[in-house]
């Protein structure tokens, strides 16, 4: 058996490049698989470990309900209940300012009992000042700021707040924890609850309750319960594990998605690398059987090797998955969530999973190689003489065409089904593949025709050897598969850059205010700021459901039709779209985005039952227009309507018109606004942020396309030496009949270049392909890319340029081998 | 009769690890115009490296190898390229056929290395494919023919250029008897009705007689 393991390591160690190849693919594919699942758990815990960072371990908050007087509750409020609670801890909050020298520091003044700040975040400040009783004015500040600013225990801070300065004692500086963590723009202390509820003149009573379960796992339960004993109390889960949860598996699917464009690739690699190894191989297989292996011996050596290669391959692919994760955590995540670096979370059932799928992606891409080569009878195997058997190649192409027509097909007859969706694009991979010998011997028939002209001879001789050449096609494949997938991505980063600038272009307002309370009075306080001249309070209301179409608008808009327009551009075919708004008022009339009649089937005169607070109301739909916002699942009906039919007081954003520099006027707000929760954007700046944010994703999205972009160079290295070295003997008989080592070099540059060129041909309409069963996939998961993307002809010269200088700059090697042929030896060679 | 072949103190010394292998030993041989030579030996003798020096498939360790009194030891790949097209035509054992061209194509490569138009050939063409008795293949694939017809279409892609020499490797080694004997009649026809040079190496007695000339070759040297 050892002889055999050392057979089997010999054969790995022997073809270095070969090896490096089917290592680097299965690498690439586990280490992708492996960080795309990882990637959920990441986002899940920095995201749980920030909200922990505010909400320490409570799992529960109640606040005052939205009838309620008053803000401020009893702490004592849940004193009688008991049911699952390990402890309650109540808060008071506001917001002050430090100046240190000329600098305004922003500070969120957190009022807490030492008792409770125990209890939610294990804080007991060890290095404190006359900290107990911790009454009065006293702070326990970060080490941070303490740092930062030079504040020393003792020392006085003067924190404006309230329009007036109020000065605290630091009594305690505590470890950078919980509410100490560095945050942001705002910096944490805490102070006593009751100094905070007393200059609210609400002594003995706390803005917020945070509950802490006896098992966290019953959050819903208890947030049921809690929500029926104090029905007149806002009850919350302080982090919404489930939501969360299926936002991070949502990333997990995209990611996963991409990462089996890079699978496929890695499949199609080892698998032409295991043709070719077992053709090597049938020699020593001969041996191997005339001395008495069987079959199944002789298979289980070749799978082993497949195997030794999974385990090599998923070991060094998680190690590089990790350090992708970790690459994805920081280009992902934002400043906010990162800001104590970036740590990276994964469960050993990922790394697991990773390292199996490794193997069996060696396995399976090798049992069909392994299979064929069983096949060949013994004689022929013991003398080496293989017979190329005809190819069933017409099946191959009408396999292709069925899956070409299913992938292209099925999105129209299932467009709701995602999951046949994601098959359908999947499926147009293998299809081009089978399709690409007929397409590139088209091509070659075509270049054949003028080659002569450009190339001369040795280009004609170059299109001839092209043909049914295997090793060509496969080139071909992986170029095209390569190049689709970088196009797919960058066409669709792009268009998603420029859709976000659109976006943003239909806006006309300034500057967006979202505040809490957003009423009319926010919006009397808003019109007194110097530079503004206009506001806009907008109503919305999410995931309403349409009961007689088991379908749901993501965003309905409540509108006030005489300002409507004058904060928004609408796209529309309609011919007058403020007279069709006016007449939203006029009943529950609706105004649906086009993607929503296509997919509603629904026309003007036709009614939507929305389900609403009132009950079910019918909606008569009036008119059309243009909207890619919320994938184009976003209607427009009359503010008095969302009002009465969908229960909304409040605003849910305010857009400002400004006379005077946006900027300028927003800082304005921020000032007036500094001691009440307000989050205040320029146009401008939503736009920076949506694009920054647009550009992270799209960001690890190249990465993966690069990456699969590598794998692909490194098939075509390997398939134009696995091609030279096929055909060594025919280049030898060239030379012998007279062709000279410079005719050689041409003839095979002009061989990389046309393989280049109908690689870079195949990606660019292979691209096409995706980008197209891509918007399926989106419309099929209720989203639209309707007039979204926006192909960039630019792009796909670059393409067909990268194309080509990849298989010239391969076939260097090749063509420097070739004008040093030994003819004799490669001639006599049987 | 002029001589079209001639070497002079001819040697060829290979490499075998650390040992320098003497194959051919002062080799002086003339072979002259419409020549049928067959270089005969015993196998590892040196015959075939004989067929390849003068074909310009190697180069000699020492000596000159003249074609039609130019001598080619001294040429450079340009001209020993061009030699090979246009003045010998080479025939192999295994028929060296380029799997993925049909028949045609085959026999029109030297056609291409030299630069000429393929349509201008096409007279040529039909004519040696009826003399190689293939016209109605033409279009198929070498895998598609048996081993004597893959060696006619050798033969054909010789002709085409209209060498004056014919040289051939063990041109019915890879070959039952009856497509043996079909294809030293064809050598015979060539050499006998075209006034071809043919030199061929052969183990065969019976092939060596279609020829007018046995060449002995034994331990790297003509006898």
């Amino acid at each position: 058996m050892s002889i055999i393991v050392k057979f089997i390591l010999r054969n790995i160690k022997e073809k270095k490049f070969r090896t490096f190849l089917i290592l680097i693919s299965i690498m690439m594919s586990s280490a992708l698989v492996f960080a795309s699942l990882a990637i959920s758990t990441t986002a899940e815990d920095m995201i749980i470990d920030n909200y922990r960072k505010f909400f320490g371990s409570a799992d529960i908050t109640v606040n005052a309900g939205m009838n309620m007087k008053n803000s401020f509750i009893s702490p004592s409020l849940l004193d009688d209940y008991d049911d699952g609670i390990k402890y309650v801890a109540g808060e008071v909050v506001t917001s002050g300012e430090y100046k240190h020298n000329d600098e305004t520091i922003r500070l969120t003044l957190e009022g807490y009992t030492l008792d409770d700040l125990e209890k939610m975040y294990s804080i007991v400040p060890a290095n404190k000042y006359n900290l107990e009783p911790f009454k009065g004015k006293k702070a326990i500040i970060g080490k941070g700021i303490a740092e930062k600013y030079g504040l020393k225990l003792g020392d006085s801070m003067g924190i404006k707040m309230m329009g007036t300065t109020k000065w605290f004692t630091i009594s305690a500086i505590s470890e950078p924890k919980g509410p100490f963590d560095s945050y942001g723009g705002s910096v944490y202390i805490v102070v006593p609850r009751e100094t905070l509820a007393g200059f609210y003149d609400e002594r003995g009573k706390v803005q917020t309750l945070y509950v802490g379960l006896e098992n966290p796992e019953l959050q819903d339960v208890a947030i049921q319960k809690l929500s029926q004993a104090y029905p007149y109390y806002r009850v919350d889960a302080t982090i919404p594990k489930a939501d969360l949860e299926k936002e991070t598996e949502q990333i997990s699917t995209i990611f996963l998605i991409m990462a089996m464009f890079v699978v496929i690739l890695s499949v199609f690699i080892i698998y032409t690398s295991y043709k070719v190894i077992m053709m090597e191989r049938l020699p020593i297989i001969g041996t191997f059987r005339s001395i008495g292996a069987t079959k199944k011996i002789t298979n289980r050596v070749m799978k082993i090797e497949s195997l030794i290669y999974g385990v090599i391959g998923g070991i060094l692919g998680i190690i590089l998955g990790i350090g992708i994760l970790y690459l994805m955590t920081k280009q992902i995540m934002s400043t906010e969530l990162s800001s104590g670096g970036t740590v990276i979370h994964f469960k050993f059932s990922q790394l697991l999973i990773a390292f199996i799928f490794a193997i069996v992606l060696a396995y399976i891409s090798s049992t069909r190689p392994i299979k064929k080569a069983s096949k060949v009878p013994l004689k022929d195997v013991i003398l080496n003489k293989l017979e190329v058997k005809p190819k069933r190649k017409k099946l191959k192409l009408i396999i292709g065409i069925i899956f070409f027509s299913f992938g292209l097909g099925a999105p129209f007859v299932a467009p709701k089904n995602t999951v046949i969706n994601v098959i359908s694009m999947f499926l147009l991979i293998p299809a081009v593949i089978f399709i690409v010998p007929y397409i590139t011997n088209i091509f070659l028939k075509v270049f054949e025709k003028f080659y002569g002209w450009i190339f001369g001879n040795e280009g004609i001789i170059a299109t001839q050897n092209l043909r049914n050449n295997k090793s060509n096609v496969n080139n071909i494949t992986l170029l095209g598969i390569s190049i689709a997938v970088v196009l797919m991505i960058n066409i669709l980063s792009y268009s998603m850059a420029q859709d976000t600038i659109s976006y943003y272009g239909n806006y006309k307002y300034d500057i967006n205010v979202y505040t809490w309370p957003s009423n009319r009075t926010a919006e009397s306080i808003l019109l007194s700021v110097d530079g503004v001249e206009d506001t806009y309070g907008t109503y919305s209301q999410y995931d309403v459901d349409i009961v007689d179409k088991d379908s749901k608008i993501t965003v309905i808009d409540g509108v006030d039709p005489s300002k409507y327009l004058n904060y928004m551009n609408i796209s529309t075919e309609e011919e007058n779209i403020q007279e069709i708004l006016d007449k939203l008022s006029d009943e529950r009339n609706i105004i649906i985005t086009y993607s929503l009649k296509d997919k509603l089937g629904v026309q003007k005169g036709d009614y939507l039952k929305l389900k609403t607070s009132r009950g079910v109301l019918p909606y008569c739909v009036i008119g059309y227009f243009d909207s890619e916002r919320f994938g184009g699942s976003h209607c427009l009906i009359a503010d008095r309507y969302i009002k009465s039919d969908m229960a909304k007081k409040e605003y849910g954003e305010i857009y400002i018109k400004t006379n005077k520099d946006p900027e300028v006027v927003a800082e304005s707000i921020r000032e007036k606004f500094k001691n009440r929760p307000a989050y205040i954007t320029t146009l401008n700046e939503q736009e920076q942020q949506n694009l920054q944010g647009t550009e992270k994703i799209m960001g690890i999205f190249k990465g993966f396309s690069i990456l699969a972009l590598i794998i692909g160079v490194f098939g075509v290295f390997n398939n134009l030496i696995i091609n030279f070295i096929q055909r060594k003997r025919s280049l030898a008989v060239l030379r012998s009949i007279g062709m000279n080592k410079k005719q050689s070099i041409k003839m095979i540059f002009v061989e990389a270049f046309t393989g280049g060129l109908i690689g870079s041909l195949v990606g660019i309409c292979m691209s096409g392909l995706l980008i197209y069963a891509v918007c399926k996939v989106f419309e099929s998961m209720e989203g639209s890319m309707n007039n979204f993307v926006k192909l960039s002809g630019a792009t796909f010269i670059e393409a067909l340029l990268i194309g080509i200088i990849i298989t010239i700059i391969a076939s260097i090697i090749p063509a420097l081998k070739s004008s040093k042929l030994n003819i004799i030896e490669s001639i006599k060679y049987e | 009769m002029e001589s079209i072949i001639e070497t002079k103190d001819l040697c060829k010394t290979y490499k075998l690890g650390d040992l320098d292998v003497q194959v051919l030993k002062d080799i002086n041989l003339e072979v002259k115009k419409g020549e049928f030579a067959s270089i005969m030996g015993p196998s590892g003798s040196g015959k075939s490296t004989l067929l390849y020096l003068i074909g310009g498939l190697d180069r000699p360790t020492s000596g000159n190898i003249k074609i039609n009194g130019k001598d080619i030891s001294k040429m450079k790949d340009k001209q020993e390229s061009e030699m090979r097209r246009k003045d010998i035509g080479f025939v192999f054992q295994f028929y060296n056929l380029i799997p993925n061209l049909n028949i045609e194509e085959n026999i029109m490569l030297p056609i291409l290395l030299d630069g000429k138009r393929v349509k201008t050939y096409k007279d040529n063409l039909d004519k040696i494919l009826e003399i190689v008795g293939l016209s109605e293949r033409r279009k198929h694939t070498p895998r598609e023919l048996s081993g004597g017809q893959q060696q006619r279409v050798a033969i054909a892609r010789a002709l085409i250029n209209e060498p004056e020499i014919i040289l051939a490797d063990e041109p019915i080694g890879n070959l039952d008897s009856k497509s043996g004997t079909e294809i030293m009649e064809l050598f015979q026809k060539i050499n006998l009705e075209q006034n071809k040079t043919v030199v061929q190496v052969t183990h065969s007695m019976e092939a060596s007689q279609y020829g007018t000339r046995v060449i002995k070759v034994k331990d790297g040297k003509v006898y």
